[in-house]
């Protein structure tokens, strides 16, 4: 996997805290919750450990993918990310105080907080890990055009409640 | 924008403070508590939906279980007399097998009188002692017959005595008048005190005229204690039973049938007689005074709210509606709660604790009526909850049994022993099968032990006839006799013998 001369797990574990800060902090912005984010993290990490990734080629969205489905399935139900759109109003769970005042900080938390858990992954991996939207679609399940079409609504959400930082 | 976007972005998102790097990799006991929470909240949620669903299923689980184990603690074994009907119906005998042994240990020779297959059902028999009508006609010259009723002690299997009735020349019956008419055409019913008697014979042209003798059974003379002769005009023949309402009430009850014999009653009519024989109200089957032409159950029943009686009435060909029927002490209607024939026939009825009338048909449905109202509550048809195995059997349909009522009911009321393809055991209270004997052929008659403890089943397989002794909560063959002879075709009653003295 990582081309590495060290024992594998040690690689893993280097390659994994090179990507850590990007990582916990982009997933901080999608599921808006720390606590949370540490936990997916740390099972992506443990993931990698047991099935390393195939090739060391886009290991940013491979950690971001499964972090993201197993910060799901931490967090409950479970559903594919498209159901997750269904019945976001549902479900969207409430954000911890720690990370709402976080947000308050922040210049985008407010309009985080204004996007579905989609639009907020799919603007966090383009504009912030990097990722090409060919990726973000192979992260997230989807086809490119939806990640497309997402970006754009999230960007038109962003402009619309966001005047204040455009 | 894109570019601004990303830098406000990556500027913004790069303010997050990180956790201590030694904690990257470090595993998350705080998840674990927060998957542990979960956990327990869905066991929480399991548990109360599984109680809330499952607690009747479980109880009945449980209390079917406890009453199996009850069985397999030999509970279900008991020594009975069952009496059987059996015989051409022209000469009637009645055969005793102790059960559950199985053996045939008697049979009351003579040509008695107890009901026929083509007659709608057997006499009535209750208390220790039954009186058998039988004509002989040893010794005498030709077609002179001595009639009398012999005295059984129903407790231990064996005739105790006579009441000698007289003699009589055989009437001169046409050949096709009716399958296997007796040459004594009698009926008796003793009262719940076994100290009276009733006697009813049919005689004269067709058995039209009708004469109720009440006896003193403890004297066992030969003179009766009170006489009436009850008239009927026809059409058709007719012959009579008697029905014991209360020490000092009858029924007779006649039935006619066509002279040529062609399968089917005509109507029944209903006569209440006091303790003098005297006729206090008479339902001729002509003037539909009773419903459903008068075919009424001689299962009569103590009214819980009064001190009349409750009658079921039901068409078995169901020409007509039948009815729940109230009758005051004096023998005059009260009230009738309507059965629409769409039911389908009344089989049977038990009254419950609480003063409701259920009815089973043969569809079969639950009628429930009130006694206190004389309203109908609802009519339920029987269902039954089966694994998709079962469901390629047919449901509970009742079957007509030849001999005797095609239901009994359990003495607390609560079910109902229902011959059906298989045998079925009917909740009353759900309207629901409860309990299947797929293990016996064809039931021709069923009745209960007298502590309701021990359910008969007489088993009709091709050619051969046995007894089957069924543990009632289970419907669970416990036993089964050898093949019986003579054919019998219905269960007359089911008696405790006596223990054996020394």
């Amino acid at each position: 996997m990582v081309s590495d001369h060290k024992e594998p797990a040690i690689a893993w574990e280097s390659t994994f805290r090179r990507f850590y800060p990007s990582l916990y902090r982009a997933l901080v912005a999608v599921l808006l919750d720390g606590e949370l984010a540490r936990d997916a993290l740390q099972e992506a990490f443990v993931e990698g450990l047991r099935r390393p990734p195939p090739s060391d080629h886009a290991l940013a969205g491979w950690l971001f993918r499964v972090a993201l489905r197993r910060g799901r399935r931490i967090r409950g139900l479970g559903l594919p990310l498209r159901l997750d759109e269904l019945v976001g109003s549902l479900r969207e769970p409430e954000i911890p105080p720690e990370t709402e005042a976080l947000l308050d900080r922040l210049a985008l938390g407010e309009l985080l907080r204004l996007l579905t858990r989609r639009q907020r992954a799919v603007v966090v991996a383009h504009y912030y890990l990097g990722l090409t939207q060919q990726e973000i679609a192979d992260a997230l399940g989807v086809r490119r055009g939806t990640v497309g079409a997402t970006l754009s609504q999230a960007l038109s959400h962003m402009r619309r409640g966001g005047s204040h930082v455009f | 924008m894109s570019s601004d976007l990303r830098d406000l972005i990556r500027t913004d998102l790069d303010r997050i403070p990180l956790p201590p790097d030694g904690e990257w990799i470090q595993p998350r006991a705080q998840r674990r508590v927060r998957a542990s929470r979960a956990a327990a909240i869905a066991l929480v949620v399991i548990v109360v939906v599984v109680a809330s669903l499952g607690a009747g299923q479980a109880l009945r689980a449980v209390r079917d279980w406890v009453e199996t184990q009850r069985v397999a603690t030999g509970l279900v074994a008991g020594n009975d007399y069952v009496y059987l009907a059996d015989g051409d119906p022209s000469s009637q005998y009645i055969q005793i097998v102790a059960m559950p042994s199985g053996q045939s240990v008697g049979r009351l020779v003579g040509q008695t009188y107890v009901g026929s297959v083509q007659e709608g059902g057997l006499i009535g028999v209750s208390g220790d002692v039954a009186y058998l009508p039988v004509a002989s006609s040893g010794g005498l010259p030709l077609d002179t017959l001595n009639t009398y009723l012999e005295r059984v002690d129903l407790r231990r299997g064996v005739p105790v005595g006579r009441i000698g009735t007289g003699f009589l020349t055989a009437p001169r019956l046409e050949p096709n008048e009716l399958p296997g008419t007796a040459a004594f055409a009698a009926a008796t019913a003793t009262s719940a005190d076994g100290r009276t008697l009733w006697l009813v014979r049919d005689t004269g042209e067709h058995g039209l005229t009708a004469s109720v003798d009440r006896f003193d059974a403890q004297v066992a003379s030969v003179t009766p204690l009170a006489h009436a002769t009850i008239n009927s005009t026809g059409p058709g023949a007719t012959r009579s039973r008697i029905v014991a309402l209360g020490p000092d009430r009858i029924a007779v009850v006649r039935e006619h049938y066509p002279v040529t014999y062609q399968g089917g009653r005509l109507g029944v009519d209903w006569y209440i007689l006091d303790d003098q024989l005297l006729t206090i109200a008479t339902y001729p089957f002509e003037e539909h005074r009773l419903p459903a032409s008068g075919f009424c159950s001689t299962d009569v029943r103590a009214d819980p709210t009064s001190s009349g009686w409750v009658v079921l009435c039901s068409d078995p060909f169901l020409a007509a509606d039948g009815a729940v029927v109230f009758l005051s002490r004096d023998g005059s209607i009260v009230a009738q709660t309507p059965l629409s024939r769409e039911l389908g026939y009344a089989l049977g009825m038990t009254l419950a604790a609480d003063a409701t009338v259920n009815v089973l048909t043969s569809r079969p449905v639950v009628a429930r009526v009130d006694a206190r109202t004389h309203g109908l509550i609802d009519a339920r048809p029987v269902t039954e909850t089966r694994s998709l195995l079962e469901r390629l059997l047919p449901p509970a349909t009742a079957a007509k049994g030849p001999g005797g009522p095609g239901v009994v009911f359990s003495l607390d009321g609560r079910y109902a022993y229902l011959i059906a393809d298989p045998l079925a055991k009917i909740e009353l209270s759900t309207a629901k099968v409860v309990a299947r004997a797929p293990s016996i052929a064809a039931v021709g008659a069923i009745a209960l032990s007298e502590d309701g403890e021990r359910l008969y089943a007489l088993v009709i397989d091709r050619q051969t006839r046995t007894l089957a002794l069924l543990d009632p909560r289970t419907l669970r063959t416990a036993s089964q006799s050898a093949p019986l002879p003579n054919d019998p075709y219905g269960i007359v009653i089911v008696r405790t013998p006596l223990p054996l003295g020394p």
